[in-house]
Parts: structure tokens; sequence; C-alpha cells
């Protein structure tokens, strides 16, 4: 899909949303986003109806299970023993399960089947059914049942029009690759229909002029050899080719996926709403965990929210924990759980990447590695306790980001390859056979990045990382540009447009690549 | 609305300007300026041409303007682009119409039988239409143009995705960041009036001519958007010419030269079908590559009797002299001061002895007695070829004529493999030969006593035909 196109569906759509009057704007967007869907993947309309209808559907049953319990609860409060109200409670749930698991079966399912169908049928032998994953189904997957969850465990009432319900699921900026959007956090923005307000419009363009950079003057610039280095034979490179191609795609997945988000966050604050967060300068973490909680925060919050924590606490769990503190001592059994969250947690990240041994790798050695830190946590505050001068010095910092981002890239293999067998022959290439004297700009055109493409690559790689420094000190670059005068301002959206148009991969003779969570 | 709600407006107002205009920069800054340097002197004084003529690559190489203003004082401008199929010819003539009001069009007619609107690199569609400001009828042009699915340049892009491309060029062209250089500010001016000489020679493919009432079925664009060629002319009030170009046409190519024929007899419109016509060009030394198209050997050829086809059939006014064309004058300075600089640069014995058949200069030409030259036909006829008078009267011409093999003193030298000197004065009009001893006597007398270094058995050199002065010497 056209990046522009999907910018220029979002200025569109901005301009028709303002020009209706604040209570007919919700209409505006869901016929936005229904355009869009349609548009774009109108084979794939079915799947995202059904969604909607079924979770709509499913946690209107649930509240009104919860609201006739509560009813008679109240009307008979002064009859009802302790006994009975908590039997009338257990029932409620349980009826409210019913539901909750028939909805969450035929969604997760749907998700699986379209996802996985043609793994599994790979694994046994069988011809592939050659599905086509529909259009964002991951992403309002999550969202739905995120929904669904929230209205069981009571923490908002159902919404009870399927229409506004729908432009929760189907709101378009985020629809390809998220971020998985929270209902009471959403809903209301798309619902109320937001003032025109300058500051939002100039921001927003802003922000898509920074994604659309981080995409197309970064990310499709890196691309071709990342995938020369990752399609090569073995034994083609040494070491540091495939370092150099690790490092690229380090780039080039962070300019991707970020500029994505961006792109996403700037078309819906023209219209006034604010998306989740997604990403936060996820290179500047100091550890694993940091770094998780610095990239695809939605998603990570989502799995906190409605995989970690249920699981952490969980009887067996619980059972486990309670076993272990007499074995291992109070630190380790409380560290367990989260242990074994993470372990779980990343598993089931690893594999909504792909049913394939790399991504179950890959999940596995960041879970694992988490999992470890979160055992050895008092070992690490009491080295920190006793060495607190050189834990909190700046080299000490920097030394943790490093090591966070190799931990990272060292995890970028298996992301990467396309099986975990070729992640551990790249591994052993790059510890053994490392061949310096191949990295020269010569290896790195036939690579697919010329000279003057390299040294472009180079340059805005570090005003990215420039920007960021800038943001991760506190600067909030967008207000900072906001608040200068007419000439500043203009300037900088000028240069920004011009250095899309000039410097961005797009047209023909060039293979504009889509968003790699697009595929997800 | 209040006073601060007018100020943002305003400020939008400017900032929308400010990026079209910088956008507008920025698209002119990175266009490949092929389509610019080729096309763009037609937008400066369009009302001045008589004639325009469209088509495809045979005729980018194959018609000279100056040519035409030299011999006939026609003003011409040809707008013809590699790669056009009948359909981009006629919007490349809509649109050429919509600045200039031309008495005559020349419309090739080799690519007729294309069916697709657009083929081929998509940057020669580019080419035939990126000069031209935004207009209705470019629009026109290129939507109607890009509108089937099925249509594909080389390199597999689809027409139909690459569409705004056309409207949005930066698009196309932004890539060039990297390539820049002092020419894309400042441009080159094509000096050829839209034409371009392809130096080389190269023998083409010989063919067999068809009967003429053979005819192909008159099926595809092709047809269909030469009679809208037609009668738009013939609605416009403007005279047309069609033309088949020589080339070694297949039968099928034959027939449906033929059809075109009927079509042209349909409307009553005057058609010249070179490929009939066969002894106007010589495929022997007058093509740049074996699919035909024309080095200038053979464009003068053919220039030639179209421009004495247009002053007989269409009675087309004889500018030369008249102030108001001054400007045709200056042009023609540039146009034969490049063509004695191609001239000159020529490194080739067959690239240079094709090129002398210009007669814009005046040459020497020493051939050493014993030459490997005298054994290679190629060579033979190119020198023939400097000296060949061309062609109009087709019916009153014989291949075989004395005129295809002017210089009998060659003849004799090969006879003998004695040395042969000729002498081409075109300012006075003259060929001189002399062969033996004669020709080394005045060699010495031309060129001194050392007439060939070692190893080289043939000189020549070029003159300026109005000064006399020496332009290049060399030795082969």
């Amino acid at each position: 899909m056209s990046l522009f196109s999907l910018a220029a569906y979002g200025f569109v759509s901005t301009a028709v949303y303002y020009l209706f009057p604040k209570r007919f704007r919700w209409i505006v967007l869901l016929l936005s986003s229904c355009g869009f869907y349609a548009g774009r993947a109108l084979s794939s309309l079915p799947f995202i109806l059904a969604t909607t209808l079924s979770t709509w559907f499913g946690a209107l049953m649930i509240g009104r299970i919860a609201d006739k319990a509560k009813a008679r609860l109240k009307a008979e409060k002064a009859a009802l023993t302790r006994e009975e109200k908590n039997s009338i409670k257990a029932q409620t749930k349980s009826r409210q399960r019913v539901w909750l698991y028939l909805v969450l079966v035929l969604n997760v399912s749907l998700l699986a089947v379209m996802k996985y169908a043609d793994d599994v049928m790979g694994l046994i032998g069988a011809s592939p059914l050659g599905l086509l994953l529909p259009l964002g189904i991951s992403f309002y997957t999550f969202q739905s049942m995120g929904y669904l969850l929230d209205v069981y465990n009571g923490k908002y009432a159902p919404q009870k029009n399927p229409a506004r319900f729908a432009l929760y699921v189907s709101f378009f900026p985020q629809l390809i690759q998220g971020p998985i959007g929270r209902y009471d956090q959403l809903a209301p923005q798309l619902d109320q229909g937001n003032a025109f307000d300058w500051q939002n419009l100039q921001r927003g363009f802003l922000l898509i002029l920074w994604g659309l950079f981080k995409k197309m003057v970064i990310a499709d610039r890196a691309l071709p050899l990342v995938n020369s280095v990752f399609s090569a034979q073995a034994g083609e490179y040494g070491g540091a080719v495939i370092v150099l191609g690790v490092l690229f795609y380090s780039l080039q997945q962070y300019c991707d996926f970020s500029g994505g988000i961006d792109l996403v966050t700037g078309i819906a604050q023209q219209m006034g709403i604010t998306l989740a967060p997604n990403f936060k300068r996820p290179y500047f973490a100091v550890s694993l965990g940091d770094f998780w909680r610095r990239w695809h925060i939605s998603l990570g919050s989502w799995m906190r929210d409605y995989v970690f924590y249920p699981f952490a606490l969980t009887k067996p769990v619980s059972r486990l924990s309670k076993a272990a503190k007499g074995r291992f001592g109070q630190d380790f059994a409380r560290a367990l759980p989260a242990a074994l969250g993470n372990i779980l947690v990343f598993l089931l990240v690893g594999v909504w990447h792909g049913a394939t041994s790399n991504y179950i790798l890959w999940g596995l050695y960041n879970g694992v590695i988490l999992a470890f830190s979160a055992l050895m946590e008092p070992v690490y505050k009491a080295w920190n306790a006793a060495h607190s001068a050189l834990a909190g010095s700046k080299a000490f910092h920097v030394f943790r980001v490093l090591r966070t981002f190799v931990i990272v890239n060292i995890g970028w293999y298996f992301d990467r390859c396309a099986h975990g067998a070729d992640a551990f022959a790249m591994l052993g290439t790059t510890l053994t056979d490392w061949r310096a004297a191949q990295l020269t700009m010569e290896t790195i055109a036939q690579l697919g990045v010329g000279l003057a493409d390299f040294q472009l690559l180079m340059l805005c790689t570090a005003l990215l990382f420039a920007v960021s420094l800038v943001q991760e000190r506190g600067v909030v670059v967008r207000s900072w540009v906001s608040e200068r005068n007419v000439l500043v301002r203009y300037l900088v959206l000028l240069l920004g447009v011009a250095a899309v148009a000039i410097f961005g991969i797009y047209g023909s003779g060039f293979d504009e690549a889509t968003f790699i969570y697009y595929q997800f | 609305m209040k006073k601060r709600t007018w100020l943002r407006i305003l400020e939008s107002c400017i900032f929308v300007l400010l990026l079209a205009g910088m956008l507008s920069g920025l698209t002119r800054l990175m266009q490949r300026k092929a389509s610019t340097n080729q096309f763009g002197a037609f937008l400066d004084e369009p009302h001045q041409y008589d004639v325009l003529f469209f088509g495809d690559s045979s005729f980018v190489n194959g018609l000279f303007p100056m040519e035409l203003w030299e011999d006939y004082g026609i003003t011409g401008f040809n707008l013809s682009c590699y790669g056009n199929t009948m359909p981009v010819s006629y919007w490349a003539m809509m649109n050429a119409l919509d600045y200039a009001q031309p008495k005559v069009v020349v419309a090739a007619v080799n690519d007729v039988r294309k069916n697709l609107k657009v083929t081929g690199s998509s940057s020669d569609v580019h080419t035939a239409f990126d000069f031209y400001p935004l207009s209705r009828t470019k629009i026109r042009a290129i939507e109607d143009l890009m509108d089937d699915p099925e249509a594909m340049d080389d390199e597999g892009n689809r027409y139909s995705d690459m569409k705004w491309e056309y409207y949005f060029t930066l698009g196309k062209y932004h890539s060039r960041w990297s390539e820049l250089t002092k020419y894309d500010i400042t441009g080159i001016q094509n000096v050829q009036k839209g034409a371009e000489m392809r130096i080389g020679v190269a023998p083409a493919k010989d063919y067999n001519i068809i009967d003429d009432d053979r005819y192909a079925e008159e099926t595809g664009v092709g047809y269909e958007y030469l009679r809208r060629m037609i009668e738009e002319c013939q609605a416009r009030g403007i005279g047309l010419l069609l033309v088949h170009l020589p080339y070694p046409a297949s039968e099928n190519a034959q027939m449906g030269a033929n059809t075109v024929g009927s079509i042209a007899n349909e409307y009553d419109v005057n058609y010249i079908d070179f490929v009939r016509i066969d002894s106007v060009t010589d495929y022997a030394v007058d093509c740049y590559d074996d699919k035909a198209h024309l080095n200038p050997s053979g464009a003068l050829k053919v220039t030639d009797y179209i421009g004495q086809y247009l002053a007989e059939y269409y009675g087309l006014e004889d500018h030369r002299g008249d102030a108001a064309y001054a400007n045709w004058d200056e042009a023609h300075k540039d146009y034969a001061a490049e063509k004695r600089k191609l001239i000159c640069e020529q490194d080739k014995l067959e690239n240079l002895l094709m090129m002398l058949h210009d007669d814009s200069v005046s040459a020497v030409i020493a051939v050493r007695d014993q030459a490997e030259l005298y054994w290679s036909d190629q060579l033979l006829t190119l020198l023939h070829n400097t000296d060949r008078a061309h062609v109009y009267d087709a019916d009153a011409y014989s291949m075989w004529s004395n005129s295809m093999f002017p210089l009998s003193g060659l003849e004799d030298a090969v006879f003998d493999d004695a040395a042969y000197l000729l002498e081409l004065d075109r300012g006075l009009g003259e060929t001189r030969e002399y062969v033996g001893g004669e020709a080394v006597s005045r060699a010495e007398a031309l060129f001194g006593e050392n007439i060939w270094q070692e190893g080289r058995e043939v000189r020549i050199r070029v003159i300026d035909r109005a000064s006399g002065d020496a332009l290049m010497d060399r030795q082969f």
C-alpha cells in the first residue's frame, strides 16, 4: 500500500471530519474507516465484521448478565444471606464466562486459522490452503478481546451502539499495524467529535512527515542490504558483513515500524485523537525489560494486562511460588511468577509473529533472558548498592545501553532469519569467521546500497539519533518547533516535505516496501 | 471569525503557496532533462512551424528539420520520440496543436501495428510529454494512454500504476538527487529541432518486397489512432503526409503498411512508403543498427526526399531571407557547428566516411596503394556514398545506376590496387579524383611528404566548406 495514499487519505478524512458538525463526526470517522478497509481489502470485510459483531454482542450479553445480577442483589439485598449473594455472584460470573469463552474462542480461532493454517499444513506435509491474512486481523482482534476482557472484569460498561463499537474496532489509521488501543482511552475520543485545533493540525503534520522520513528515507533505503545479507548463501559473507546486516535490520525495522506509527498517530492527531504510544526510543533502553517497555508498547501492555498478570495470578503459579519459597527463598519465590510469565508472554509474542522456529526461538530468547533477569534482580540490586558510585555514573549508563543494544541485536538474528538453524549458522559465522576485509564500500554497493545512498543513510541516521537524544533528555521536539516563529516553523515543515519528496524511496523502479508489521 | 483565525487561514494559504512553489522548483530541478532538452525549444516560437513531424525512433533519427530549412526554407520541428506508438503520436500531435498552427503534419506509421497504447520504456513516454505544461489536452492524453491495465513498460511496471508520475514527475525523477549536474540547471538545448543524429554503420538485413495488394487486417489501436489523426488534421484543415520509413520490414509489417496505404486512399491523404521505394536509402551504409534506424547519411536522403515532396505537393513557402525568420538562420549556424563538431569527433573510419555524405563540409580522402580498404565492400560503398546524389523520383531510378557508384576513379584504383585521392569540394560543388602517381603527387601537395604514418592507409582531412580551413586531419 502506498504510504502517500494513506497520508493523503488521512488528510482528506481530516478535512471532511471538520466539515461536519461535532455530533456527526464519529459517523464521518466510521465511514472513512469502512471506505479505507473496503478499498484495500474488500475480501477481508466479513472477518472484521464477524469480530466486531461477535465481540459487541458478547460484551453486551456479559454486561446484561452483570446488570441483572446487580439489580437482583440490590432488590433483594436485605433478604439474601452472604452465601446466597456469593452464590449469585458465582452464577453470574459463570454465565458471563460462557459468553467470554465463546467469543474468545471464536475470534482467537479465526485469527489462529487464518494465520497458522498454512504453517500447520506445511508441518503435516499437506498442501497449503492459500488463505489470505485479513488486513489488520491481529490488531483488531487484540483490541476487541481487550475490550471484551475489560467488560468481563467490570472495568467499564459495554457499548450498546454497534456502529460506535465498529468505529472503535476499525478506526482506519491504526488498523494496519496498531497501536492497539484501549476502549476506555480511545472510544471517548472517537465518539465525542473533537474541536478543530491548529496546534493539532500542525503537530500532526510534523509527525506524519517524521514518520514518512523514517519509513521512506531510512527504512526503505536500508532494506536492500538487509534482504541481501539475510538471503545470501551460507558462508558467502563473513561476520563483519553479517553484523552490518543485523545493524541495518535494527535501523530498518525500527524506522519502518515506528515511522508507520508516527504516520498514523499524526493522522489521528490532526483529528484531535491521541493514540496510545507505541515507541519510546527503545535503543536508549538500559535493560532488555526496559527495551520491551519502550518497543511496541501497546502490545507489551496488552500482554501484561491480559496474559502476564492473569497467568501470574493463577492458582497453579501461586502454588508453585509457595513451594519454591521453602526451597529457594522468598526473593526467588516472588520473582518466579514474573519469570514464568515473561517466558509465556514472549513465547506467545514469538508465535504471534509466526509459527516458525526462528520466531519461537526469538520469543524464548527474550523470555528466558527476562526470566533470568527477574530471578537475578536481588543480586543486581545488591551489586548496585555496593557500587553505587559506578552504578550511578554516566559511563555505566552508556555501558548498559550498549549491552542492551547487543542483547537485542542478537535476538534480531532469530527475528530476521527464515529458520532458527539459519540464525544459529549466522551467529556462528559472526563469532568464528569475521572476514573484516570483506566490509568495503564495494561490497555494500553489491548488497544494494550505493555510496551516495550509504552516505545519505548515515547522515539521516545521525539526525535520527540526535533527535532521539534530545527527546530522551525530555525535550518535546514538536512542541519546540510549534513554539518557534512562523519562519522557523515553515522552514522545518518545508524541509521535511522536501527531504521526503527527494530522498524517499518511492515511485516506479523502486520496490516501495510495505510496513513490516502489515503482515502480522 | 476572530482576527486570530483569519491570520491562521492566511498563514496556511501562504504555507500552501510556498509548498507548491518548492515542489514545483524541485520538480524542475530533478526532472530528467531529455524531454525539455529535445523538445523544449518547440514552445519558444511554436507559431513559426509550417510542418510538424510525429513518429517513433525511426523518425527521430531519420528526419532533420534544419536540413529542410537549409535546402527548402521549410520551417519544421520533429516531435517524434523513441518508442512512440500511434496513440502516443496522436496525443503528441494534439498537445502540439494547442500551441502551433502548422500547414502540414507528417506522421510516420512504422509502429501502426502495435496493439497497445503505450509500451516499451516509460522514460520515452515521459520524454514525449514532460516538456508540455499541464493542460486539459495533456490530462486527456495521460488519462487515455494510461487506461489500459495490460500495458506494461520494459521493467514490468504497469503504465496504469505509473499514471500519477506523469502529473507529478518528481515521483519519477526524485532519485536523481545523486546524479545532478550543472546541466540540470542550465539545460542542453537540442539544436536539431527535435531530431537526433545517431552515429554508426550497421548493415541491415535484406528483405523482399511483397505485392501491394496484400493487406493486414485493420485491428488494434494503431489503426484507430491513425484514423483519428487523419480526421483531426482534416477537421482543422491541416495537410497530412503519411510516411513509412525505410527498414527491412517483415511481410506482416509490409501488409500493415499496405493497409495504411488503403486508409490513406480512403481519406485522400498522401502516403510515401519508403519500404517499397527501396532506392532512396542503401541499407549497406545508411543504418546505425540492424533494425535499420537511419544514421545521418540515410536520414539526409530521406529528409531530402520528404523536403522535395513537401515543396512539390504542399506549396510550402520558402522562408529563407525573410527577416521574420532570421532566427532560423541563427539556429542553422548552431546546427551546422554541431554537425561539424560531430563529424570531426569521429575516430572510426566507417563512421567518418558515413558522415562525409553530408555536404556541409569539404574533405580530402587519401588512400594508400594496396590498401586493405580495397577489400572491404562496406568501406568502398561508404566511399562511393560520400558523393552519391539523392534520389527523389523513385520510378526513374535504378539500384544499379551509375549514381550508386559515382566514383569511377575509385573503381580504377581498386582494380589496379593503386593509390587514390578524393577531393570533395562542397564549396564549388566539385568532386575530383586522382589515381596512382597523380594521387600520390596531389596528396604530397596537400599533406607534405609524409602522407601516411606507418601502419596507416587512409588519411582524411575535413575542411570548412566556406573558408577552406582544415577542421580535422586523421589517419586510419
